[in-house]
């Protein structure tokens, strides 16, 4: 029983994103057009058709977070990493702004590759962003 | 999250460990079971409070029912879902497990939001260690037993039953048209029953006690307890369990939240961000599916957030309306365009742009999107947004129009 979110996960976790010719596989597996897969794949926030950062950070905006100041935590890492939603010139950082990550009793909150860090203020937050850019640069 | 003296029934129910329950339900039969789903008066848990035996009965003498377990809770200031997959996995597996016997269902999904890694990796972790009993239950209970997990790929909508079985299919996971309800013709036009977490971790409880004792808390319509997601401006935000139509909102907000740490209370969201919000003068009410309703607003999925007075009114509506302008699937047009008009407007008010007939306009937007919506993301987007207008009109009207 394996679906379509199964394979998209599948080639995601391989590639960190999902390349065309993967696309065109699975749209072919599924007995869909390339431009329907596509459709589908936009649709969901979590799927990539282009390499990003190493590091996914995501920003929780949604009300409880928002309640607990997360915008001031946003604002900073957007100024200590100099983007907005995007991606990092060295490729290390990709910045989201998400809705709600189902942590909303200890926020604001931000993710990096799914790990979570709860209870942030801007200074935590730029700490430990740091600490990942130390571990991006001995991995260089 | 620490595990909290509230949670009394999910944290002692949990670690059994022999499926006890299960093998009760077995004993019991399907039938006596339904029965007992019935007298116990259980409500689903994920938004909607639609009596579980009530949906089941829809399905309950077709062949080849599919049962999803929804957990892709994504509903702004909910977190219950992802304690129960975290902390009572055992819990939501005996459940499934019962839920799958009692319903004849061979083909059971869990579809578990793809940021909950850790929440996948607990249930995971509890499949293995049941190993033995779970094959004991696919060679003696329910032959053909296959248990899917799935992850999500990260959009609110697909919490929305039908959205979340064209997700399955590997369709555009936009919502369907109802009706047909799943119940009659879901996945692959197979009758389908979706219940949530919590709804499902309840039927151990159930098939334990009887559904006379379950049905004894709470009251008419809100038979159980309830997990209540508390955040926002409160000095204690958590997870607690309460039981419903017995303790006031107030009480949750003051005695278990122990209330506001830096100011005057505000307002407070009942059930997240699908539903009408409460001013400090309504909160002497009772927490519970009916007394909510009457009130004009629902508990939705029992997620209160608390606002202080620091919380302008505009900044909140700005934030709800991003969230639905955002996450709407687009297929009916009102809910597309509405929200997006709502957005709009309400950031034209932000910037000093505004004019006072916009809170009007936006009060007939959100009344169309409801009115014409597809799913109970259209018709519940302008809930938050009006409630706010109608009770803190000064914020908005103030120094910015
Ligand atoms: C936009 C939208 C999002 C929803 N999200 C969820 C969700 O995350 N979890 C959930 O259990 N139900 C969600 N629901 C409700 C489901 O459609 C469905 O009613 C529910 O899963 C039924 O289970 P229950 O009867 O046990 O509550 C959502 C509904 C809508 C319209
Ligand atoms: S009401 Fe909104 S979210 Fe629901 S089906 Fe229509 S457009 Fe999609
Ligand atoms: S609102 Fe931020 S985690 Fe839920």
């Amino acid at each position: 029983m394996e679906v379509l979110l199964d394979k998209l996960h599948k080639v995601q976790d391989e590639f960190g994103f999902l390349p065309e010719s993967e696309i065109v596989r699975i749209a072919n597996e599924q007995g869909i057009t390339k431009s329907e897969l596509f459709g589908i794949i936009t649709f969901y926030s979590r799927f990539y058709l282009q390499p990003v950062g190493k590091f996914v950070i995501r920003i929780c905006k949604s009300l409880s977070c928002g309640i607990n100041s997360a915008a001031d935590v946003r604002q900073k890492v957007e100024e200590h990493l100099e983007i907005r939603n995007g991606s990092s010139k060295d490729g290390l950082f990709r910045l989201e702004t998400v809705e709600c990550l189902g942590h909303c009793g200890e926020g604001p909150i931000m993710t990096i590759n799914d790990k979570i860090y709860d209870k942030l203020n801007p200074e935590k937050a730029i700490e430990i962003i740091t600490s990942y850019q130390h571990k991006g640069e001995e991995n260089a | 999250m620490p595990e909290h003296k509230y949670l009394k029934k999910f944290i002692e129910a949990s670690p059994s460990g022999d499926f006890a329950n299960l093998r009760k339900a077995v004993e019991y039969g399907r039938d006596k079971c339904l029965n007992e789903l019935e007298i116990s008066g259980l409500v689903g848990r994920g938004g909607a409070g639609f009596s579980t035996a009530a949906k089941w009965k829809f399905a309950w003498n077709s062949p080849d029912v599919v049962l999803i377990c929804n957990g892709d809770e994504g509903e702004p200031g909910s977190f219950k879902d992802r304690y129960i997959l975290e902390n009572g996995a055992f819990l939501l597996l005996e459940g499934l497990l019962i839920s799958a016997f009692m319903l004849n269902s061979s083909e059971v999904y869990l579809y578990i939001r793809d940021e909950y890694k850790d929440a996948l990796e607990a249930f995971h972790k509890c499949l293995d260690d049941n190993l033995d009993l779970i094959v004991w239950y696919c060679e003696q209970v329910n032959p053909g037993f296959e248990l899917k997990v799935v992850c999500g790929g990260g959009a609110y909508v697909c919490g929305d039953e039908t959205s979340l079985i064209n997700s399955l299919e590997g369709k555009r996971p936009h919502s369907r048209i109802k009706p047909p309800y799943p119940a009659e013709k879901g996945l692959r036009g197979l009758p389908t029953i979706v219940n949530n977490v919590e709804t499902l971790s309840n039927l151990p409880l159930i098939i334990r006690d009887g559904g006379e004792k379950f049905s004894s808390m709470g009251v008419e319509g809100s038979r159980g307890s309830k997990l209540i997601c508390l955040s926002g401006n409160v000095e204690k935000p958590g997870l607690y369990e309460i039981e419903m139509g017995k303790i006031t909102l107030e009480e949750i907000i003051y005695t278990l939240g122990g209330g506001c740490p830096n100011g005057k209370l505000k307002f407070v969201i009942p059930g997240g961000t699908s539903t009408a919000v409460l001013a400090p003068d309504g909160l002497k009410i009772a927490v519970d599916y009916g007394s909510l309703r009457k009130a004009g607003t629902s508990l939705g999925t029992g997620a209160v957030i608390v606002a202080d007075e620091s919380v302008d009114a505009l900044d909140a509506a700005c934030n709800a309306a991003d969230f639905f302008m955002s996450e709407t699937c687009g297929i009916c047009f009102p809910c597309k365009e509405g929200n997006r008009q709502i957005d709009h407007l309400l950031n034209l008010i932000r910037q000093g742009k505004g004019q006072e007939s916009y809170l009007k306009l936006i009060q007939d937007v959100a009344l169309t999107a409801s009115c014409a919506a597809r799913c109970g993301l259209g018709q519940s987007c302008g809930n938050m947004v009006t409630s706010l207008i109608d009770k803190f009109r000064t914020d908005f009207v103030g120094a910015k129009l």
